[in-house]
């Protein structure tokens, strides 16, 4: 007996483990300290290994059968739940389809805002490098301006620079955007705009947009050589190989024979770099007319990335002072923007892109689980205020042994059923309203699911997440019922349910309300962008951009000519328009009237004599330029904020050097908005000077035949350059895109929002009324009145709204004041909003209940007391 | 009364014969002994219960048992009704095996 003591083992806890599932005697386990005693009889006999084996054949063998018969149970009461499922949803149609409705809806706009922030998260990572890739961009400690600080442009030099004198940076190169966005690129007769950029020879070694002709080390290293993409070279060319062959390329001050020396695949939509050309940077170096910016660190045109190596961003970061320091660089910083984040996370002056930001992201990511939530409340209150109609299906099921654990499966396993219904539906809604979402946001989706593994995933945790969500309270409430209880006398939904279902409904409803209230302010602020006085007329006015030299040279012949028609009010020509005037100068030197010298920042831009009349811009002080000075070449006009900020008692006749120049002031013009409302006006001047944009203001009138108006003159004498133009309306309309759309895609999902909240009031008013027919019943027979009912019913679900409407207050206001604050100039929030949105949301909530009340509250008391 | 099934028969007449330390090792290492057969557990476990729920067995646990990593034994004894199962048996096969004459192996069988 000691013996045995001593030399007693343990069998591997593991397969102990697992016998101990396969059977319990009780919960005395005895089987395991059966097998224990074989266990070590054999060890004592044979030895341990022959034991341990012994041990695992056993658990081995018994869990086939334990698998099988687990299998064989669950699937027959998998099917039992299967049915049951199935013909409560078909009993219950209403409810059913109110339901799966709600969630279908929920889950498709849930999964299509998902899959466009996946397209706006996956910028710029199809590039092998993208880890490595980073943007050089500079600070200049002495811009003051609180907008754009940090600019996307460098030196020519600086390339070179970084790669001979840290050596973390492994490669750099640049890329140089032509001086018009869009240039003619011409074969024989063919010729359409593109956009594209000049680019360094290992641009194609460093990015990974794949050539499919060409030589990616060679094709932009020669001068004159461009390389397009496939679509120009399918317009240009058709089916010819363009390899080899020669096209014109003409912008507004260059023309260019270029040799094409590679075809491109157009570059992914998810690309802050689009182009359909790449022209090489020798090119432009070749162009002697390009000297004042090469081989020069005082003009920074460039766009600079490094490829540096992988986690040494901060050692690069942390060498730029002694490299500036090197080159006798002063006055401005140097960082490094990685290539993933330049979409997200960059707001730079002279970007390559117009980039969205991370809080809209986020924004878009919020109103995607508020709408599926309030989606999924309404499964939640509908199937616990129905727990009555079930209970007696669950009573049964207990008595026959059914245990908590059970019951909560079947419910839960139902959610899913109804969630798997509803996102087939929802499919079904993506394909439909996908056209209509992409141009909401402005870009091409495409949702292709076998393809695309990450949107799988999301569809799974869609089904998985509204399952559990919608399904774990009422699976946890209905399982939780008492068997006794529910059989003897069927009990109703109790207290403590309804008031858990009216905070559900508090909840959705303050949802909604913050997105009504979210929408009204982002309204009104956008109207207010659009009626502002902006200090110029923005009406009726077209503009033709002028893009090669040649039309250049005619600007002033298009101008008399479009004068001599009626329906012509005026034509200025000009650099900038009155919706963007964006050339800086860093430091003008100009002096106060106290003598002392500072350096100013300004914008300035070149305009013609008539520019202030066709913009209906107000000249305060002194005079607009005009042809009866000979003098006025030198002439400026400054704008107020310019005048307010030196301090000028009398700024008339002011004297200043620019451009190697003697300038002096010959007027001050009222301040207009002439960047975005997002920015303070900033100082500004006007001198003249060609432009490169014909303005023209038009009556009123028949738009198309005016438009084929200034057609006809313009390529009458444009020297074969296209007419091309647009309304400065939309112009400044495009200066508040992102906010236009983020207004409008809130809009519709508050819409959405709300609709789905008052699918479940519905609901649940047509049960709480079907609930209470009795009593309604008894009321009318006791002389109540049919407004004295509806009242009743009514007021419960009024006064959920209204306190909805207190929690929603606070959110909304703390919200919509940050957005606001985006807004250099912007709505103050103010009380009718709230007021409107409380309004709106009592009104459809009462609308929403209203039938069912009325139904209620008419009905006949002798057919709802007929059996008592 | 069903008549008990041969399985049923053995393990009632190992416990009657195991009296007062019948649970399952002694049980299955006694029909290992006498059948010349491998007995599972779980062939043991089944008749076990199903015989406990006819009422023809009944059983007590013991104190926790060290060596058996502190799981009890389940001792089990017949009951008056298996006792009365188990003479039932014996009877039927005294009266069926009687006359039989002539029954031994085939000697010639390759």
């Amino acid at each position: 007996m000691t013996m045995k003591t001593s030399n007693y083992i343990k069998p591997p806890r593991i397969a102990e483990w697992m016998l101990k599932s396969v059977y319990s005697d009780k919960g005395e386990y005895t089987h395991l300290g059966d097998f224990r005693e074989v266990f070590n009889e054999m060890y004592q006999g044979k030895g341990f290994l022959f034991a341990w084996l012994w041990y695992w054949f056993q658990v081995i063998r018994s869990l086939r059968g334990l698998i099988s018969n687990k299998i064989y149970w669950s699937t027959l009461m998998f099917k039992n739940y299967l049915v049951i499922s199935f013909r409560n949803i078909i009993k219950n149609k209403w409810f059913s389809v109110t339901n799966i409705t709600g969630l279908a809806v929920g889950m498709a706009c849930f999964i299509l805002i998902l899959a466009y922030v996946q397209f706006e998260m996956s910028f710029d990572r199809f590039h092998e490098k993208a880890g490595s890739i980073h943007l050089v961009i500079s600070h200049d400690s002495y811009m003051k301006s609180n907008v754009e600080e940090y600019s996307a442009q460098t030196p020519e030099l600086l390339a070179k620079a970084l790669t001979d004198s840290i050596p973390e940076i492994v490669n750099a190169t640049r890329i140089m955007k032509p001086w018009t966005k869009k240039a003619v690129l011409q074969n024989n007769e063919k010729s359409f705009y593109e956009t594209g950029l000049y680019a360094d020879g290992n641009f194609l070694s460093i990015f990974s947009f794949p050539l499919i002709k060409g030589n990616k080390i060679e094709s932009l290293a020669s001068p004159n050589s461009i390389v397009i993409s496939e679509s120009a070279a399918k317009k240009l060319f058709g089916n010819e190989d363009p390899i080899g062959k020669s096209i014109e390329y003409k912008e507004r001050h260059k023309q260019f024979n270029l040799h094409i020396t590679g075809v491109l695949k157009n570059p992914p939509p998810n690309s802050h770099l689009q182009f359909d050309y790449l022209i090489s940077v020798p090119t432009l170096i070749a162009d002697k007319s390009n000297s004042f910016m090469i081989n020069t660190w005082e003009v920074g045109n460039f766009i600079t990335y490094v490829e540096v190596k992988k986690g040494s961003k901060a050692i690069v970061e942390g060498k730029f002072p002694p490299f500036l320091k090197k080159y006798e660089q002063k006055g401005y910083q140097l960082y490094l923007q990685p290539l993933k984040d330049i979409h997200l996370r960059s707001h730079f002056w002279r970007e390559t892109s117009t980039n969205n930001e991370m809080k809209y992201i986020y924004l878009f990511i919020s109103i995607a689980f508020v709408i599926l939530l309030i989606a999924c409340i309404n499964y939640m209150n509908l199937a616990t205020a129905r727990a009555a109609t079930r209970s007696k299906e669950i009573g049964i099921r207990k008595v026959a042994g059914a245990n908590r654990t059970q019951l909560f499966k079947q419910f839960i396993g139902e959610s899913f059923i109804v969630a798997l219904l509803a996102l087939g539906i929802a499919l079904v809604l993506i394909k439909l309203s996908l056209p209509y979402f992409c141009s909401l946001v402005g870009i091409d989706i495409q949702i292709n699911y076998l393809h695309n593994t990450a949107l799988m995933i999301l569809l799974i945790l869609t089904v998985m997440f509204v399952g559990i969500a919608s399904g774990s309270y009422p699976a946890i409430v209905l399982s939780a019922l008492k068997p006794v209880s529910i059989l003897r006398d069927f009990v109703r939904s109790g207290k403590k349910g309804s008031r858990m279902r009216n905070i559900f409904v508090v909840v959705q409803f303050s949802a909604s309300i913050i997105l009504i209230i979210g929408t009204i302010i982002i309204f009104g602020q956008m109207n207010y962008i659009k009626t502002k006085r902006l200090g110029y007329d923005r009406e009726h006015v077209a503009v033709i951009p002028i893009r090669t030299r040649e039309a250049m040279k005619e600007t002033s012949v298009i101008k008399t000519e479009l004068l001599n028609f009626p329906e012509v009010e005026g034509v200025s020509v000009s650099g900038g328009l009155p919706t963007n005037i964006r050339s800086r100068l860093l430091g003008l030197k100009l002096e106060k009237d106290n003598g002392e010298k500072v350096k100013m920042q300004m914008c300035f831009d070149y305009v013609d004599y008539d520019f202030l009349d066709v913009f209906k811009i107000e000249l305060l002080q002194g005079r607009n330029f005009s042809r009866e000075y000979g003098s006025d070449k030198n002439g400026v006009i400054f704008n107020e904020t310019a005048v307010k900020k030196m301090g000028w008692e009398e700024p008339l006749g002011k004297k200043f050097s620019f451009m190697r120049e003697d300038c002096h002031i010959i007027g001050v013009v009222k301040d207009f908005y002439f960047a975005s409302l997002h920015s303070h006006i900033e100082p500004m001047f006007l001198s003249l000077e060609d432009g490169s944009n014909i303005a023209v203001r038009l009556k009123p009138g028949n738009v198309p035949r005016n438009i084929s108006l200034l057609k006809e003159t313009f390529e009458k004498n444009s020297h074969g350059q296209p007419f091309d133009f647009y309304f400065l309306d939309d112009a400044f309309n495009q200066l508040y895109r992102r906010e236009q759309r983020t207004g409008k895609a809130f809009e519709y999902f508050a819409i959405l929002a709300v609709l789905i909240a008052c699918l479940g009031l519905l609901g649940l008013s047509a049960f709480t009324v079907e609930q209470r027919t009795k009593e309604i019943g008894i009321r009318k027979v006791l002389g109540a009145s049919v407004p004295q009912i509806m009242t009743l019913l009514t007021k419960e679900f009024v006064k959920l709204v209204v306190i909805a409407n207190v929690i929603a207050f606070p959110v909304a206001y703390f919200a919509m004041s940050k957005w606001l604050q985006n807004f250099a100039y912007h709505i103050s929030i103010s009380p009718w909003m709230f007021i409107l949105a409380a309004a709106a949301a009592l009104g459809i909530a009462f609308l929403t209940i209203s039938y069912q009340t009325f139904r209620a509250a008419a009905s006949n008391p002798v057919d709802t007391l007929r059996y008592e | 009364m069903k008549i008990l099934s041969r399985s049923e028969e053995l393990v009632l007449l190992a416990i009657w014969k195991l009296e007062h330390d019948a649970y399952c090792v002694p049980i299955r290492n006694r029909l290992i002994k006498i059948t010349g057969k491998n007995w599972s557990f779980g062939s043991i476990y089944d008749p076990l219960e199903r015989l406990e729920k006819k009422g023809l067995l009944d059983s007590f646990l013991t104190d926790p048992i060290n060596e058996r990593g502190g799981r009890r034994k389940r001792i089990y004894r017949l009951t008056p009704l298996g006792k009365k199962a188990l003479l039932e048996i014996k009877s039927i096969h005294d009266a069926s095996w009687a006359d039989v004459r002539g029954l031994k192996p085939e000697t010639n069988k390759v």
